[in-house]
């Protein structure tokens, strides 16, 4: 019992190799994906993947086999180390993640003042800003010279929604 | 075409005309070398959408004011607080930190701010006499040629930026897969397109590029936090005008420093792959080597802070090289001037120097420009920016993210774009956490589909036969460099107490 107990508690002190797979399987699935693909394709249509494609394979083969090998002789492990576990960092990573994934889904509707503001007000407070002051000051700041700079005066195509609008309204800029 | 005095005179008048986008360039530059995390990377990337809206002139000024003055930035916090604003500032720290120790902040900051301005315009004016001489590379340098040149280069980032020589040419490659994406140019079929309509033209390369380098830097970058200690500051702010004379003279006294350490910087920008963090470590290896007291080095001595500095704005002219000379960029700064200047339309490589050479000429007349007043205004002013407010992480990765993507719209106002960046960004966050190196897989990523122009070309002349890539004499030297450049860690590792090991590693450490 009391064995079972401390080899729950040892920790693994082997280096976590997980992380070097996620690239290589990345590049197999893309170099994978293109030379099925274009099989029917005429040479000159192919030749430049290929060309890239196969030694990219046989790197990425010869990489994969050579950490599985560190691994097998126990020098790693299968972990992931830091990148997946639950910790703060990832906590908030993910959650900036999910925020900016937001923010240019709804951004045709919120356009791209507002939805900057808000974007930056949740990813700070995220971040651990609690002053309203700062949140809102430095949100506001960022969006108004966004707005000055690549709407007003750029004349970007950036999307626009309310906060345009009204601007627009209010100022009569574009009528 | 003739390079007269009266066309430079013309080129400097209009260089000069452009201060209004050199000088805010130039102080914005300064605040982001201060900002540890902040790259002059990130800021272009932040500001494309400006620079693609400006002229081909004013685009250049403001981005080579930044890029230039970056440098010189990033060696503020590591003289007065131990902490290299750049990772060419590194080397900086060695010596800048222990003369702040020593109560010559004031003069480690002179010596470095006038070691910047002066190699700066050094290798400047190096690379504009030089320029004559690059354009006859347009003359050897074919479809064959500028194949084995991609593969040279993204051998050579592999074997000196990457920790891993595999793990480089895996990242080079799988770019220049990522780059294949699209309809192919000969007869428009879809390839790898997943079924996305975007992606039809290719694979966009700004959101490529924001997405691979910032985003992905700014979620690694929300791990540290950026605080510098109340006293640190308070000496930052105790230095003299003094001072900073005695610093112009140390600097007078070590001139030739400056010129030969300057040129190393010029050398190694060139070289893709190796920026100013090896740049500056060489510097001060040779500096302490060639030395008569190497002792004093590491204790507070003026030539380890001019060395460095004097090399790291030595890259800067350098940079610019392959860029302009084979239209291939050799690090993330030459590939976002490079998608700058393509968007407007700019043919880069060899037919450049044919078409359009004034444009070589402006640029590099700019860089002149903006280090005469970084040599004027900077130097007394630097002082006074050293206290700018420090910004914590929790505010700038907000910003850097949301900023980014943002600029992600510019290149072709597509909502997908700004997607696409995101997923570059994890692309290249998962790509760092494995020690992948970015540089070489964005590289790739931008060099893909002229790779594929430049490969078809030459099978076409080949009729097909692969062979054509060892015909001519110089991509068969070009070959043999490749394939040096391959033994290159190895020769590295096992001199582990070599100048390229040590400055290699401690390039990976900054």
């Amino acid at each position: 019992m009391t064995n079972n107990t401390d080899e729950s508690r040892r920790v693994d002190t082997r280096e976590p190799l997980g992380a070097d797979f996620i690239i290589p399987v990345m590049a197999c699935v893309l170099a994978g994906y293109y030379l099925a693909t274009t099989t029917d394709l005429v040479w000159e249509a192919r030749a430049a993947g290929v060309v890239v494609g196969v030694p990219l394979l046989a790197m990425c083969l010869y990489h994969m086999g050579r950490t599985i090998y560190r691994i097998v002789r126990g020098n790693g492990s299968f972990g992931f180390g830091e990148i997946f576990e639950d910790t703060l960092f990832n906590r908030q990573r993910l959650g900036l993640l999910i925020l900016t994934t937001l923010f240019i889904i709804a951004l045709p509707w919120t356009g791209t003042t507002l939805g900057l503001f808000l974007v930056l007000v949740a990813s700070m407070r995220l971040l651990g800003v609690t002053s309203i002051r700062q949140l809102v000051g430095v949100a506001a700041a960022t969006a108004a010279t966004v707005y000055v700079l690549l709407i007003y005066l750029v004349s970007s195509r950036l999307p626009q929604g309310p906060v345009e609008w009204l601007i627009n309204r209010i100022f009569g800029i574009g009528a | 075409m003739d390079v007269t005095f009266p066309f430079l005179l013309e080129l400097f008048g209009r260089s000069v005309s452009l201060w209004w986008i050199i000088l805010p360039g130039m102080i914005l530059g300064t605040i982001v070398g201060i900002l540890p995390g902040f790259s002059a990377q990130n800021t272009l990337i932040i500001l494309l959408p400006l620079t693609l809206y400006m002229n081909i002139e004013a685009g250049m000024a403001l981005m080579i004011s930044l890029y230039c003055t970056t440098q010189l930035g990033g060696g503020i916090p590591a003289i007065l607080f131990n902490m290299p604003g750049e990772g060419g500032a590194a080397a900086t720290v060695l010596d800048g930190y222990p003369m702040t120790k020593k109560g010559q902040a004031q003069q480690a900051l002179v010596c470095c701010f006038a070691a910047s301005a002066f190699g700066g315009l050094i290798t400047t004016v190096i690379t504009m006499a030089m320029l004559p001489a690059l354009a006859q590379i347009g003359l050897y340098f074919r479809s064959v040629e500028m194949v084995v040149v991609m593969v040279f280069g993204l051998t050579l980032i592999a074997a000196i930026a990457a920790q891993d020589l595999l793990k480089g040419l895996i990242a080079g490659f799988f770019g220049l897969m990522i780059g294949a994406i699209g309809v192919d140019p000969v007869f428009g079929t879809p390839r790898a397109t997943f079924g996305l309509l975007e992606l039809y033209d290719g694979v966009p390369l700004i959101p490529a590029l924001i997405g691979l380098f910032a985003i992905s830097e700014a979620f690694v970058m929300l791990e540290t936090e950026t605080i510098v200690r109340h006293q640190d500051i308070q000496a930052a702010k105790a230095a003299r005008w003094a001072d900073t004379l005695e610093g112009l003279r140390i600097n007078a006294h070590y001139w030739w420093q400056t010129v030969w350490t300057s040129l190393i910087g010029l050398i190694i920008g060139i070289l893709p792959g190796a920026g100013a963090t090896i740049a500056a470590f060489l510097a001060y290896h040779y500096s302490k080597m060639l030395s008569k007291t190497p002792e004093l080095y590491g204790t507070g001595h003026p030539p380890g802070v001019i060395a460095p500095e004097s090399a790291n704005n030595g890259v800067t002219s350098g940079t610019l090289v392959p860029v302009f000379a084979l239209g291939i960029p050799g690090g993330t700064t030459g590939a976002i001037m490079m998608l700058v200047l393509t968007y407007h339309g700019v043919v880069l490589g060899p037919r450049l120097f044919i078409e359009r050479p004034e444009l070589v000429y402006t640029v590099y007349m700019q860089m002149f420009v903006c280090y005469i007043l970084m040599a004027l205004l900077i130097l007394p002013m630097a002082r006074y920016m050293s206290r700018v407010v420090w910004i914590p992480t929790k505010f700038l990765v907000p910003l850097i993210l949301s900023l980014v993507t943002i600029a992600a719209f510019s290149e072709r106002e597509y909502i997908f774009d700004m997607g696409l960046a995101l997923f570059f960004g994890l692309v290249g966050y998962f790509a760092r956490k494995g020690k992948y190196e970015v540089s070489a897989l964005l590289i790739g990523v931008i060099m893909g589909p002229l790779f594929e122009t430049y490969f078809l070309r030459a099978m076409r002349l080949g009729q097909g036969d692969l062979m054509i890539l060892f015909s001519s004499w110089l991509g068969n030297a070009l070959w043999v460099m490749v394939v040096l450049a391959l033994f290159l860690p190895f020769l590295r590792n096992r001199k582990k107490s070599g100048v390229l090991a040590q400055t290699v590693q401690a390039g990976h450490e900054s």
